[in-house]
């Protein structure tokens, strides 16, 4: 009995240890020009800093956060950012991520409300060589493809089509889909192509995820307490995000990008080009049915009730167990009042 | 004479065998392919451009190393005392202790992110894991493997449980302790790399060089990523170094193994 105190006590002083060095740290890096009176939010993002960031590291970068009495800490994310458990548990409160993973978390229990777009369609695709015999999603049936194991997009896809396929767990790397003419791998297609490019391969071919009705958006999340709690503060939040978005895409992103490159000095120059330009001849941010940047940050109750159909179709959850007006809210965007 | 001038020549002469080697396998891939093997000129272009970040990351894993590697030692130390102190306390804690080495990392790693959050601490915390086993099992092997005459000569003097294990048993123990903080620090540079890959984090613009290989793997720089491979084995051999250096500094005046009849 005495021992396992012991051993318990160890382990407790030890992760008091890291948590005071943890702490000490999220200081340093928060410590810049702020307010007493400011509201501190932090971000977690799902990836390291890109410009899928972009209207983060812009608003931030021309200091619109502060002016709205807000002091935002953006957190780099990577392969295990954990951005829903993270903000889930209040160790942040605004995290970057995907809506149908988002649905089956809060349905896990989560604390979680998504409260707006980053992309009207999230990037992820698949990307294949030009000359690969897959033409559609049916023509993947038997194939082997990398991609992260959890994607729901998998499951859907093996149940509307009725396929299966071989899934290989994703390493990050574009390597094997350039020294392979017939690998199929998942992609950001703002980011990868550059790199697959840049590696000589010729451009890549996609498969839309949302050609096949999966109609998952790249989203902004925040800790439904959290937000319940300071309305006004994820208000002006959202609306400085909305303007950071907007200049851009539609102003000089020198800003935005020259702070993702101090947060990240493997962007260079070309890739940041490269990935916002994709982003906007894309539409991603403004939707693809839209002209105007009147729809940044807009989400769609009707989408929702699609995905959450998705979600209960695959048996991930019982139906009537995600509720629209639950998981998702306008309510904080800035033309909402 | 002859033997001593081979002793330098002959890893000199095996290295620069393999260097043409691999630039030969190099020139030998289809064109397309050669990206999966740098030249060697690519490789010296790796680290004329990546050099400085390199360092900066391969400082963040030396440190986080360093500092798993330490506390490993400090508790592995204390445990194993505690461990040498009676039979019952191995029977009862031995199980745990090796349980703790069993949990896999890549499983603790996300429970690792959202208890102590990404970053230093927990990258430290992993190398702790990896490196703390082998020093616990062997200094707990030195502090049982003391001469029974000696023992026998203490309790005749009547010494006290604590002057037996910390005047015999502990300094008995060292060159066990040593062995195992050689293993681990074979262990610790790589636990720390594959840590930073697992639980760090890139605030701040600063990370090790788990990220940074994940980072030249996401944008196909393999250059760049043999590079971070070499600068990581580097580490590991600077550490190894470390200990050795100390080990003989702590031992060589009187330990068997540093006898020049062994040389």
């Amino acid at each position: 009995m005495k021992s396992t105190a012991f051993s318990r006590l160890a382990l407790t002083a030890t992760a008091l240890l890291g948590l005071a060095a943890c702490g000490k740290k999220s200081a340093e890096s928060a410590a810049g020009s702020s307010k007493a009176s400011s509201t501190k939010i932090t971000v977690q993002l799902d990836w390291f800093p890109e410009p899928e960031h972009g209207g983060l590291f812009q608003a931030q970068a021309k200091g619109w956060f502060r002016e709205a009495g807000l002091e935002v800490t953006l957190v780099p994310g990577g392969p295990n950012a954990l951005v829903n458990q993270r903000v889930g548990t209040g160790q942040a409160q605004i995290g970057q991520g995907e809506s149908v993973t988002t649905l089956l978390d809060t349905h896990k229990g989560l604390p979680l409300l998504q409260v707006a777009a980053v992309f009207q369609n999230d990037p992820s695709v698949f990307l294949l060589h030009a000359e690969n015999p897959v033409r559609d999603f049916k023509d993947l049936n038997g194939r082997k493809i990398m991609a992260r194991p959890g994607w729901v997009f998998l499951d859907y896809l093996r149940q509307k089509y009725a396929i299966d396929f071989t899934i290989i767990p994703f390493n990050f790397s574009v390597s094997n889909f350039i020294a392979d003419k017939d690998f199929i791998q998942q992609g950001f297609y703002i980011a990868e192509p550059y790199f697959i490019t840049q590696g000589g391969a010729p451009a890549p071919r996609y498969l839309y995820a949302w050609d096949a009705g999966y109609d998952s958006y790249g989203v902004l999340i925040a800790n439904s307490e959290w937000a319940k709690n300071n309305p006004a503060a994820l208000r002006a939040f959202l609306a400085a995000y909305v303007r950071g978005w907007d200049d851009y895409l539609h102003g000089d992103p020198a800003p935005a990008h020259a702070a993702m490159k101090a947060a990240n000095d493997k962007n260079t120059d070309g890739f940041l080009e490269f990935s916002r330009r994709m982003i906007i001849e894309e539409k991603l941010v403004v939707g693809r049915d839209a002209a105007d940047s009147a729809r940044i940050g807009r989400l769609d109750p009707a989408r929702y009730a699609r995905q959450i159909q998705i979600i209960e179709d695959l048996k991930l959850a019982p139906a009537g167990a995600l509720k629209v007006e639950a998981v998702m809210s306008t309510d904080y965007l800035p033309s909402a009042k | 004479m002859n033997s001593r001038a081979l002793r330098w020549l002959l890893p000199l002469v095996l290295a620069a065998v393999l260097l043409a080697g691999w630039q030969v396998l190099h020139h030998s891939l289809p064109p397309t392919r050669r990206f999966l093997l740098p030249s060697l000129p690519q490789l010296a272009e790796a680290f004329r451009v990546h050099g400085a970040a390199l360092l900066v990351a391969a400082r963040y894993t030396a440190l986080a190393a360093l500092g798993g590697f330490a506390l490993a030692a400090v508790v592995a130390a204390f445990f194993s005392l505690l461990l040498a102190s009676s039979g019952l306390v191995r029977a009862t804690l031995y199980p745990y202790l090796m349980g703790l080495q069993m949990v896999p990392v890549i499983i603790i790693a996300p429970i690792l992110i959202l208890w102590v959050g990404p970053g230093a601490p927990s990258v430290i915390l992993v190398t702790f894991l990896i490196t703390f086993f082998p020093l616990v099992v062997n200094t707990t092997q030195g502090l049982l493997s003391v001469d029974r005459a000696h023992v026998d000569l203490f309790r005749m003097g009547r010494a006290a449980r604590w002057q037996e294990l910390l005047l015999l048993r502990a300094p008995a123990a060292l060159p066990y302790f040593f062995t195992g903080l050689r293993i681990a620090a074979i262990l610790a540079p790589i636990g720390a790399l594959t840590a930073d890959y697992l639980v760090g984090s890139s605030s701040g613009g600063r990370s090790g060089l788990g990220i940074t290989a994940l980072l030249f793997s996401a944008r196909n720089e393999i250059p760049a990523l043999y590079a971070t491979a070499l600068v990581g084995c580097l580490l590991g051999f600077a550490l190894v170094a470390a200990v050795s250096g100390l080990s003989w500094l702590v031992l060589n005046r009187w330990h068997d193994s540093y006898s020049p009849s062994d040389k």
